[in-house]
């Protein structure tokens, strides 16, 4: 199979960059591992469901507009599809039960993020979630995620989960914000302009008003047996350190954390293109340019995976990154190119401020990573303790390797996705050092499992 | 007529066309457009499996794909990922299955 | 300026598994490695510790190969009992298929030799196959059988064998390339580093990839081929197998390995599509349920290969203080290599005749002419 422009990822970003390069005339496939486009921004209840108007999210109608867009665009949609490998431009996907190259002239990667992995005591057991999870089955499934929900987390994440989850008929007993509102006011002039945010921001609050709300808190324990039962939270200081003294508890059956995203650059690492740690977020994401080119030529980034600043920045990359790729095929003259990302630009760049000042505000702290005893899991999948990776660093072995090779830490099948990141900030922490120094591994193929039969006899 | 202890499913939403999936040998309501995750989680199941060493029990953790928490056995397929499977019809699903994690 | 009794360079198994042996015996030890512990072929190997299986095409192995390769596997047990968990030492037995009639009559050879160096080693046709290993399919003719043969996890005792080196008094500083041998005359005296110079009473040369150029800093001249070795790992599964096949193995955990290509003259650790055919689509041939798997991971590492793929090890012809160990079956004969380094730099006479390891075997030829191996591999049909 074939493709002029090849796009790895579904969401805003990956359909806006779809779209815009169809519109320069370039043969664009679009490679979505979901069932059905939207990505995490615009993820909707499948087509069977029959929803009603004003059952219908927000993102809702922006991800509806979108898909229509693409739909008319010409560009094939391959969904429940996997991409597992990147041989070059030849991407290796899986479908049905088949693995089949896609030659491709460029790419665009769109890959997005998931919720940053927030571990403490109790973190493993059934019922305590990520926030994009509990959206996910609020959203997508219209089932509780449980009877009675508490929200932690940092952000403005918070609200459009909260009320998703309000609207599934569950309770939420608390909403637990790790800042305060006296430490928002810094932010306020990156806000001017920026009324849609604010329309938006008003809309949660009057949805959200009889929700009780706690400011400088976070989540330091969950209990239970078969599954979460009660929560311990925390006040905390302004890097998020536990407070003395300070606990509060909650009788609860599902805990969603909502305490940032990490970008999945998994197939960006895996294409060759260069990554960029940002302090910010504590995580590593591509490295581009003004065009959304990444290091390596006739690859292109755009979305969260470029940094954390939501569906409309996302989408106005996607459309840079769709209109550089077809440039890059001369399938339109530079001057035209300029022309057709300036408005995206300029957008992006309003947007950005904005963005900017959230990740700022509320971006990752310290305290976040200081309630891991050395009993509690890091790594979820070979069942890892911090104290096992405690251990490891203080006999000697303090890289990535040499955990995973002793401790068998990221051996497992989400391949270090969930315990990277609390690794590295186990072993800053132990050896005194910058989380950015520690060492990635090196991505392999398959990017995600792949079923043997297909893997055997790819072509 | 499936036995259904529990139901978490929100009402006043229209779903997809019914039938049932077997889950431990149980029968379980679900609708077409749902998938595993939620049929499970709406009959207030809650341990998806239990880990190879500690036998902790484990439901789901992102939702997306990508943790790979919430595999369960799904036909004679090992370690299936239940938030991005579809239900479908006469589906044999087992939790806690001996393979998974 | 800095000086040890011994400096081991190259921190895989061999490098771990002497500065261990050496520290026990009370010697100041240094090991000195360029990455990472387990960085090279130690950390990319399958495992198989094992008597009964050898990759070479010629039917008898010699017998004094069989005794090094015992004294190894019995070193390992010994370890196991020691150490405990982080070696991780299973036995269930190793399985040899082979696929063609053809071939029966060098494996009787094969088996006969074994047995006549008191190895228990059998050769079993198709039915004794899927008695012993009821997931082989019809594709076997017989397979050589080895039950006392086992394997390991090799980067995890990599890590084990460093952290007991540790313990009995070894330093080990990772992320320091070696860059040279110091010589006086006919005597090593050190090593060199970026930083700085090392003074030794003894230096190792186990450098593995970076053997033969560390070797050339002294003058040294020793000929070896490379060979990639692609290889997978599955999701866990409900236990399958109760042997390990070469090279097809059930980890504890439920995983299932499965290696390895063997691509002469390639030094580069990527997996192409072509290795993935190779390996995966042999795999399930020869075992179907493997289809109800997933590929997780897969990774390549680089092994070493003297020209008729036996060891290089042992002193080097008129060069004091230095000893080296060069090995495909680096896996296998770990500990044995550890021990009779560590015999020679204590002035022992070795345990085992090292004899048929010296690189002088070699000297009609450069280490350019003998860019192939002279002796053709079994390579996974």
């Amino acid at each position: 199979m074939q493709a002029e422009v090849a796009i790895i990822g579904g969401g805003p970003a990956g359909m806006s960059a779809a779209v815009a390069a169809s519109e320069c005339s370039a043969q664009v496939v679009l490679v979505d591992e979901y069932a059905h486009t939207g990505g995490q921004f615009f993820k909707r209840a499948a087509d069977q469901f029959r929803l009603q108007s004003q059952q219908l999210s927000a993102e809702h109608r922006a991800g509806e507009t979108l898909r229509q867009r693409v739909a008319a665009s010409g560009v094939e949609v391959l969904s429940s599809t996997l991409v597992w490998s990147a041989f070059g431009k030849t991407l290796m996907l899986y479908r049905d039960g088949r693995s089949f190259p896609l030659q491709a002239a460029a790419i665009v990667l769109a890959t997005g993020a998931c919720d940053r992995p927030v571990a403490f005591p109790g973190w493993t057991l059934p019922g305590v979630m990520t926030a994009g999870g509990a959206q996910t089955l609020s959203r997508t499934q219209w089932v509780k995620p449980g009877h009675r929900v508490l929200i932690a987390g940092a952000g403005p994440f918070v609200m459009p989960v909260a009320q998703q989850v309000l609207r599934t008929g569950a309770e939420i007993v608390a909403i637990v914000e790790a800042t305060r509102p006296a430490e928002w006011w810094r932010h306020a002039r990156s806000m001017w302009g920026q009324w849609p945010r604010f329309s938006e921001a008003f809309g949660y609050w009057r949805n959200l008003r009889h929700v009780p709300v706690l400011y400088g808190h976070k989540i330091l324990r969950a209990f239970g047996t078969d599954g979460v039962e009660a929560v311990e939270i925390t006040a905390v200081d302004r890097a998020w350190r536990a407070v003395p003294g300070t606990l509060k508890r909650y009788e609860v059956d599902a805990v969603a954390t909502a305490y940032g995203f990490l970008p999945n650059t998994e197939a960006a690492d895996g294409c060759g293109c260069e990554l960029l740690w940002d302090p910010h977020g504590q995580a590593w994401f591509v490295k581009h340019d003004a065009g959304m080119a990444t290091s390596v030529p006739g690859v292109y980034a755009a979305g969260e995976i470029t940094g954390i600043a939501g569906s409309a920045v996302a989408m106005e990359e996607g459309r840079i990154a769709g209109i550089s790729a077809a440039e890059y095929l001369k399938k339109i003259k530079p001057a035209e190119a300029e022309q057709r990302r300036r408005p995206s630009v300029v957008e992006r760049a309003h947007l950005m401020r904005f963005a900017g000042a959230l990740n700022e505000c509320f971006g990752p702290r310290p305290g976040l990573w200081e309630g891991l005893e050395d009993a509690t899991t890091v790594c979820r999948c070979e069942e890892v303790t911090a104290g096992d990776v405690r251990s490891c660093v203080r006999a000697g072995c303090a890289t990535m390797k040499g955990i995973k090779d002793w401790t068998r830490a990221g051996m497992g099948p989400c391949q270090g996705r969930i315990c990277r990141s609390l690794i590295a900030q186990l072993v800053a922490q132990e050896s005194s050092t910058d989380p950015a120094t520690v060492q990635r591994p090196r991505i392999r193929p398959p990017f995600k499992p792949v079923p043997f039969d297909a893997m055997a006899l790819s072509e | 007529m499936p036995q259904v202890e529990r139901d978490e499913r929100t009402p006043q939403i229209a779903r997809g066309a019914a039938f049932t999936v077997e889950v431990d040998g149980r029968a379980l309501s679900a609708h077409d457009g749902e998938s595993v995750l939620g049929v499970i989680w709406a009959a207030g199941i809650r341990c998806l499996r239990r880990t190879a060493s500690k036998k902790e029990p484990r439901g789901f953790y992102c939702g997306m794909g990508t943790c790979f928490d919430c595999l369960v056995q799904v036909d004679d397929r090992h370690n299936v990922r239940a938030c991005l499977e579809p239900a479908r019809p006469g589906m044999r699903i087992a939790t806690r299955a001996k393979s998974a994690g | 300026m800095r000086t040890v009794d011994v400096c081991v360079v190259g921190g895989g198994l061999l490098g771990t598994a002497t500065a261990m042996f050496a520290a026990r015996r009370g010697l100041r030890v240094l090991l000195l490695e360029a990455s990472d512990l387990a960085s090279g072929a130690s950390g990319a190997a399958f495992g198989g510790v094992s008597v009964g299986i050898y990759s070479f095409s010629a039917a008898r192995v010699p017998d004094t190969y069989v005794a090094l390769s015992r004294a190894s596997l019995a070193l390992y047990a010994e370890l196991q009992d020691e150490l405990g968990p982080p070696m991780d030492f299973a036995r269930p037995g190793s399985l040899d298929p082979f696929y063609d009639e053809k071939d029966l009559q060098s494996r009787k050879d094969r088996v006969e030799g074994l047995r006549a160096c008191g190895v228990d080693c059998r050769l079993l046709d198709r039915k004794e196959v899927q008695e012993v290993e009821p997931a082989v399919s019809d594709v076997v003719v017989g397979a050589t059988y080895c039950p006392m043969d086992g394997h390991i996890t090799p980067p995890s005792v990599t890590w084990a064998w460093a952290a007991a080196a540790r313990r009995a008094g070894a330093e080990i500083r990772i992320g320091v390339p070696v860059t040279g041998i110091l010589r006086k005359g006919s005597r090593v005296i050190g090593v060199r580093s970026a930083n700085e110079e090392i003074h030794a009473g003894w230096v190792v040369n186990v450098a593995g990839v970076g053997a033969q150029a560390l070797a050339r800093t002294a003058g040294i001249r020793m000929p070896i081929s490379y060979s990639r070795g692609q290889m997978f790992v599955t999701d866990r599964i409900p236990r399958f197998l109760n042997t390990y096949i070469h090279n097809i193995k059930q980890t504890a955990s439920g995983t299932v390995v499965l290696g390895a290509t063997r691509e002469s003259g390639v030094r580069d650790t990527g997996v192409t599509v072509a290795g993935i055919r190779e390996i995966l689509g042999w795999a399930r041939r020869l075992l179907p349920a493997l289809d109800h798997a997933h590929i997780v991971r897969s990774w390549a590492g680089v092994r070493m290969v003297p020209p008729d793929g036996y060891p290089i090890m042992g002193k080097v012809e008129d060069l004091e203080n230095f000893v080296h160990a060069v090995m495909h079956r680096g896996v296998s004969l770990g500990p044995i290599v550890g021990q009779l380094l560590v015999e020679i730099i204590t002035g022992q006479a070795p345990s085992i005749d090292l004899h048929p390891y010296r690189m002088s075997r070699f000297s009609n030829a450069t280490a350019e002419e003998l860019g192939d191996v002279k002796e053709t591999f079994y390579a996974a049909s």
